[in-house]
């Protein structure tokens, strides 16, 4: 009876302490496309790959929603060429998201390339 | 000769009774309390996936039929889905416009009923990147209750603008 009553406390107290992450997952999937759309349709991807300065992405990152954290790689070939990170960010979570965007850059040739953004929330740090 | 009489008042069976009523008083408080907890969320839930249903038609969809926002009187049959999207995450001045123009207390439930969020009150506030709003829709939340927000990025006029989507009971 005792360990039947203490699997009963358990299980209450289990229920107790639930919290949902698949809303917060779902939440930044969707804030990390949204970014890399903008970044994209606004021409920043491109910008930032013809002209080699990141610093329209990086000022667009940092005035994204306070809680959320952000890596955005861009590659050439799988070879990352510019790289760069939301400030007051570390690389430490529990999980991280990963979207991909290609996009086309019309610079001295046009070519394609793939932007990868890392996503994580920053309480999680 | 011995006897059984006073085995039932016995130090074990107190104890065993006292233990079972603190396992039974612990369970039961943490067991309303879950189910309290459960329902919360519950409503939570719902009103965060409307919320999130809401701001994703406004933000990634133009809306059905597409040119709703020249229908001169909207009505639930005339428009199935108001969007203000010409293209995904692209903000069409013309369709916010027409959407900031439902003032009237009934234009504002026709289009909670249109966005699936007929059952609560809702705003939506376009803001540029600093915060500064740009355009404001209907009410502002209430800062003593629960509020489901949702925040989308877009372009609107070329600059990169949040779409933040509240709604409450």
């Amino acid at each position: 009876m005792l360990v039947t009553g203490l699997l009963f406390v358990y299980v209450a107290s289990a229920i107790n302490d639930m919290e949902f992450s698949a809303w917060k997952d779902s939440h930044l999937q969707r804030y990390s496309m949204d970014l890399l759309t903008v970044l994209e349709k606004s021409g920043y991807l491109e910008n930032a790959v013809i002209t080699e300065d990141t610093s329209q992405l990086q000022n667009v990152i940092a005035k994204t929603s306070k809680s959320l954290c952000f890596l955005l790689n861009i590659k050439d070939s799988g070879e990352t060429i510019l790289s760069l990170q939301k400030q007051d960010c570390k690389i430490t979570y529990k999980r991280r998201l990963i979207t991909r965007r290609t996009f086309i850059a019309r610079g001295d040739q046009t070519k394609v390339y793939e932007a990868e953004l890392y996503g994580w929330y920053k309480e999680e740090l | 000769m011995s006897s059984c009489k006073g085995q039932l008042y016995s130090t074990d069976l107190v104890f065993a009774v006292v233990a079972f009523l603190v396992v039974l008083l612990t369970f039961l408080t943490l067991w309303q309390s879950g189910v309290t907890r459960i329902s919360y969320f519950e409503a939570e839930r719902w009103r965060e996936e409307a919320t999130r249903f809401a701001a994703e038609q406004l933000v990634e969809t133009p809306g059905y039929p597409t040119h709703w926002e020249q229908i001169a009187n909207i009505t639930d049959t005339n428009v199935r889905s108001i969007g203000l999207a010409g293209e995904r995450n692209v903000i069409s001045p013309a369709k916010l416009q027409r959407f900031l123009s439902f003032q009237g207390q009934s234009e504002y439930e026709l289009v909670k009923r249109i966005l699936g969020v007929s059952r609560y009150e809702m705003g939506v506030v376009v803001e540029n990147l600093d915060g500064d709003e740009i355009a404001g829709y209907k009410n502002t939340p209430p800062t003593n209750q629960s509020v489901s927000s949702v925040s989308r990025l877009a372009i609107y006029n070329g600059s990169i603008v949040v779409v933040r989507v509240y709604v409450w009971e």
